[in-house]
């Protein structure tokens, strides 16, 4: 996925891609002098480079959890619910104030992305452990051919001449 | 000697002969002499010719149950039950009766020897109860720690044959007995061994319960092979074709058979269990049928079943200490000394 070009100083803020890319250590040797430079002069950069990074080490502290059993066939036959329904119309409110929460939506929407992209990633790449059912009956006639080798022959396989008992 | 000295030993002698018909214990015979009478029981059903009616009873849940076969013993060569309930014994190998006729059951040597009954159990001898109307000595196992009785073997006394084998819980019930009802022949190794089975071959769709192992000497990383839980020592490691792992672990008296596989357990697709029990932080199937005492439970992705003739009890012991292990994992020394020592039963 491509991201947008950091800015020259003096321009607007770089958004939390850009900021990822810096901590992922993704940026040319020139991107990062610039960001290094930016940073040295905005306090605001640096508490936004600090969110971005606290809320990445979150995601990536996240545990690793399979989905439970059914999960995608219920999500498949549901379907996800329709966002608009559910959020309420804003108030009106003063320009920079919107201008400073729509920052912040966006900032959050992308870690809400990234971590529900982890989270997705995570169920569907590790690899989930097969269901087993033990035949049980087997393993018993098993034990008791074993068995007959080392202790009384006649007691050790008398099992295996009768029903061994299971209820279905 | 004085005439009272005379007296004092005589009237002695006679409260030893008392005591010892009271308890049924014969004066001098302990330890040593109950391994022997177990020995010979052993090997008894490949010297001796025998034919009868065994009965098994056990309890579980809902009850006593119990069920009746045949057994008939011919040169060394034993038959358990009749038509597709079957099996066989020569020497090491045995086979079982599949629904498309005989299937080999196990055809690999023995390496490891069990340890002796003696060494975790207290042995005593004394006269039984006739069986099946044959005179017979008692071997009693006793727990030291509880002193309570935990098995009563009755074995002729003419043959050396077991003829009747009881398993008691921690408070000296019986839970579990395996004995003749009826001896129609007893002695003599006059008979020609019958010919072994025509053993057919499995098709490939029943490959996933193949019941013959193969001895391996390594184990795959994720499964746990202890060599010693709870008193029981590891006497063989196996692979089965669908890459199931079983261990026998044995403590001369009791075996128990571990069988690992890799997966998550399906309880949906068990049958109904008698009872739930706690392993660690699992909870595990447990059932009570005709071969023993089984527990199904899975920890990490791998699901281990248990069966074993020793009781419920001391199977969720077993079962506890191996989980323990398990999750702590063998050290290196351990896995290298199993890998070039295990084949030869030098561990």
């Amino acid at each position: 996925m491509s991201r947008p070009p950091i800015p020259p100083t003096g321009s607007v803020d770089p958004d939390d891609t850009v900021l990822s890319a810096y901590l992922d250590g993704e940026c040319t040797d020139a991107e990062r002098v610039a960001l290094d430079a930016r940073l040295a002069d905005s306090a605001d950069l640096r508490a936004a480079l600090a969110e971005v990074a606290a809320a990445r080490d979150a995601v990536r502290g996240l545990p690793l959890r399979d989905a439970p059993p059914g999960f995608f066939e219920r999500l498949l036959a549901e379907g996800l619910p329709e966002a608009s329904a559910a959020v309420p119309t804003p108030a009106p409110v003063p320009d920079d104030l919107t201008a400073r929460r729509a920052r912040r939506t966006r900032r959050w929407t992308a870690v809400g992305g990234a971590a529900a992209a982890a989270m997705l990633a995570v169920v569907v790449l590790v690899p989930r452990p097969a269901s087993v059912t033990p035949p049980v009956a087997t393993f018993t006639d098993a034990h008791a051919v074993r068995s007959s080798l080392q202790d009384d022959v006649v007691s050790s396989l008398v099992p295996l001449g009768v029903r061994a008992g299971f209820r279905p | 000697m004085s005439r009272g000295r005379r007296v004092g030993i005589a009237l002695g002698l006679v409260a030893l002969v008392a005591a010892t018909g009271a308890t049924g214990v014969l004066p001098g015979a302990y330890a040593d002499d109950a391994v022997t009478v177990l020995d010979r029981a052993r090997t008894a059903t490949v010297r001796e010719d025998f034919a009868g009616t065994v009965q098994i009873e056990w309890l579980d849940d809902g009850g006593w149950r119990s069920a009746r076969t045949k057994v008939t013993g011919a040169g060394g060569a034993v038959q358990v039950g009749e038509g597709a309930r079957q099996a066989g014994g020569r020497a090491e190998d045995r086979w079982i009766a599949g629904v498309t006729g005989w299937e080999v059951g196990w055809d690999e040597p023995v390496a490891r020897k069990s340890p002796s009954p003696a060494t975790r159990w207290d042995l005593t001898v004394g006269t039984g109860i006739p069986v099946a109307g044959r005179a017979t000595v008692m071997v009693t196992a006793t727990d030291p720690k509880t002193g309570a009785p935990r098995v009563r073997a009755y074995c002729d006394k003419a043959t050396g044959v077991m003829l009747r084998r009881e398993v008691l819980d921690r408070q000296g019930r019986v839970v579990r007995a395996v004995g003749f009802v009826e001896v129609a022949r007893l002695g003599g190794a006059t008979a020609v061994p019958p010919s072994a089975p025509q053993v057919v071959e499995r098709r490939p769709s029943a490959r996933g319960t193949d019941p013959t192992p193969d001895t391996v000497r390594a184990l795959p990383a994720r499964f746990a092979a202890p060599d010693r839980v709870t008193g029981f020592v590891l006497a063989g490691r196996y692979e089965r074709a669908d890459g199931t792992v079983q261990l026998y672990y044995s403590d001369g008296l009791f075996g128990v058979s571990v069988f690992q596989q890799i997966g998550v357990l399906d309880p949906g697709g068990m049958p109904e269990a008698d009872a739930r029990v706690r392993v660690r932080e699992a909870v595990a199937l447990g059932y009570e049928v005709a071969g023993g005492s089984v527990l199904v439970w899975e920890r990490d992705g791998v699901t281990r079943t248990l069966v074993s003739d020793a009781t419920a009890a001391d199977l969720r012991e077993f079962a506890v200490a191996f989980d323990d292990r398990a999750a702590d994992g063998d050290g290196l020394v351990d896995r290298v000394a199993d890998f070039l020592f295990g084949p030869f039963g030098w561990r």
